[in-house]
């Protein structure tokens, strides 16, 4: 991991891909990118499998012709994979800096700490951008936010404000790392129980993100628990991952609540090997990426 | 620590606290950020805020230059005051310090910019 770099040298690492990461962003956010891709693909059910490894990998002539139509037709850059949006190229956002974002020190199991895969946050925030205007310009939360590979993304993606509520402080230790090899201000950081969070906040974000807990181990029901909060919180979106086998009782719950439910896309999220009990090196879990709307 | 988050913080979880604001800030380090400064956003903030507590804030920071003590009439098109309101709301900055509940007096650390409004078991 990045940890085991020294840190001088990291930092210069970060730098080079920042600068090349706002460059990109800049580009990608002038010409409107959404233009040139297949919009109708978008929202998709699928259930296409993604894997890091697939990123810069070309699969099929299609995808050759279509890598190049876009390069030559916008000033955005692109890169060609097995998307699971159904896009057959997408355009390099997040991603390669989450990838530097470094993850949690020594994970909790009580917590249920998994970071999020930099491939699928890109993903997420992109289509949160791009398809629904969410994040530019807005005030956004991230629950639970950990060490921030979301929550950096978002204020990449102008975020006027992106405030991210943690409950472990070693988590947010390592997100400020992160987030000052940015040199992002307009990233706020609250240290408490997600659970706790002052009944002022009701209403005051425009979108809220999370990536929560899915309540397994001793903790049934923190998914919901998340998911309630989030929806008091804003006045506009909610952006989640639920996993699939609950799908019906999350549609059911939304309707109880008269919330809207989308299920954006269905995600096979490939969690590594975090923890001591995990007998595999990695697991694919299904999960469905959700937007709410109060 | 921005003065915005200060405006919505309380300490109403604490067992037997009532209302738990405005808290008190103790600050020993402040530092004033360079924020992007876009002028709907701060007019779409203002009607959360209560301007009253960030303008007691600003000034117990010593932040207060000319902000004015109310918001003014017709604000959204009046970008010199959404100037002041955004250096005081997203700018300035409290670095470490503590915040302090007014009515238990419990106070809640601020490290590296983060508060910590954590509450043990018991408090709850």
């Amino acid at each position: 991991m990045a940890y085991s770099q020294p840190n001088a040298q990291r930092e210069l690492a970060n730098r080079k891909i920042l600068e090349e990461l706002q460059l990109k962003k800049q580009l990608l956010l002038k010409q409107g990118v959404a233009s040139t891709l297949n919009s109708s693909a978008l929202p998709v059910l699928g259930s296409a499998t993604v894997q890091n490894s697939d990123v810069h990998s070309m699969n099929s002539h299609q995808q050759r012709i279509a890598l190049h139509t876009a390069n030559t037709q916008s000033m955005g850059y692109f890169i060609s994979q097995d998307s699971i949006f159904g896009n057959l190229i997408l355009p390099v956002l997040p991603q390669e800096i989450l990838q530097q974002v470094s993850d949690f020190e020594r994970p909790k199991i009580k917590l249920e700490q998994y970071v999020t895969p930099p491939h699928l946050a890109s993903h997420m925030l992109y289509t949160i951008q791009s398809h629904y205007g969410d994040i530019k310009g807005k005030l956004v939360a991230d629950l639970g936010c950990g060490c921030g590979g979301l929550t950096i993304g978002t204020a990449l993606l102008d975020a006027s404000l992106v405030v991210g509520f943690e409950v472990d402080a070693d988590a947010l230790d390592v997100f400020q790392e992160n987030a000052c090899n940015h040199d992002i201000e307009h990233v706020e950081l609250i240290n408490c129980d997600v659970r706790n969070i002052p009944e002022r906040f009701h209403k005051f974000f425009d979108t809220v993100l999370m990536n929560p807990p899915f309540g397994t181990k001793s903790n049934e029901g923190i998914d919901k628990k998340f998911l309630d909060v989030a929806l008091k919180l804003s006045n506009n979106a909610v952006y989640s991952l639920h996993k699939t086998s609950t799908r019906n009782h999350i549609l059911k719950y939304a309707k109880s609540v008269r919330v809207n439910a989308v299920v954006l896309a269905e995600l096979r999220y490939n969690l590594p090997l975090t923890y001591k009990f995990h007998k595999k090196t990695s697991v694919d879990i299904e999960v469905d990426f959700y937007r709410f709307t109060v | 620590m921005k003065l915005l988050t200060h405006n919505m913080l309380t300490s109403k979880c604490v067992k037997g606290v009532n209302v738990g604001y405005p808290l008190t800030i103790n600050a020993s380090d402040v530092r004033v950020a360079d924020v992007d400064f876009n002028p709907d956003f701060i007019s779409r903030l203002i009607p959360k805020i209560d301007w009253p507590v960030l303008y007691n804030a600003a000034e117990s920071l010593g932040h207060v230059e000319d902000l004015p003590k109310e918001t003014p009439v017709n604000y959204e098109n009046n970008e010199e005051f959404l100037k002041k309101a955004h250096r005081a709301l997203l700018e300035v900055e409290v670095v470490h310090g503590e915040l302090v509940c007014p009515e238990s007096g419990r106070k809640f650390p601020i490290n590296n910019g983060i508060p910590n409004m954590l509450l043990n078991e018991d408090e709850v």
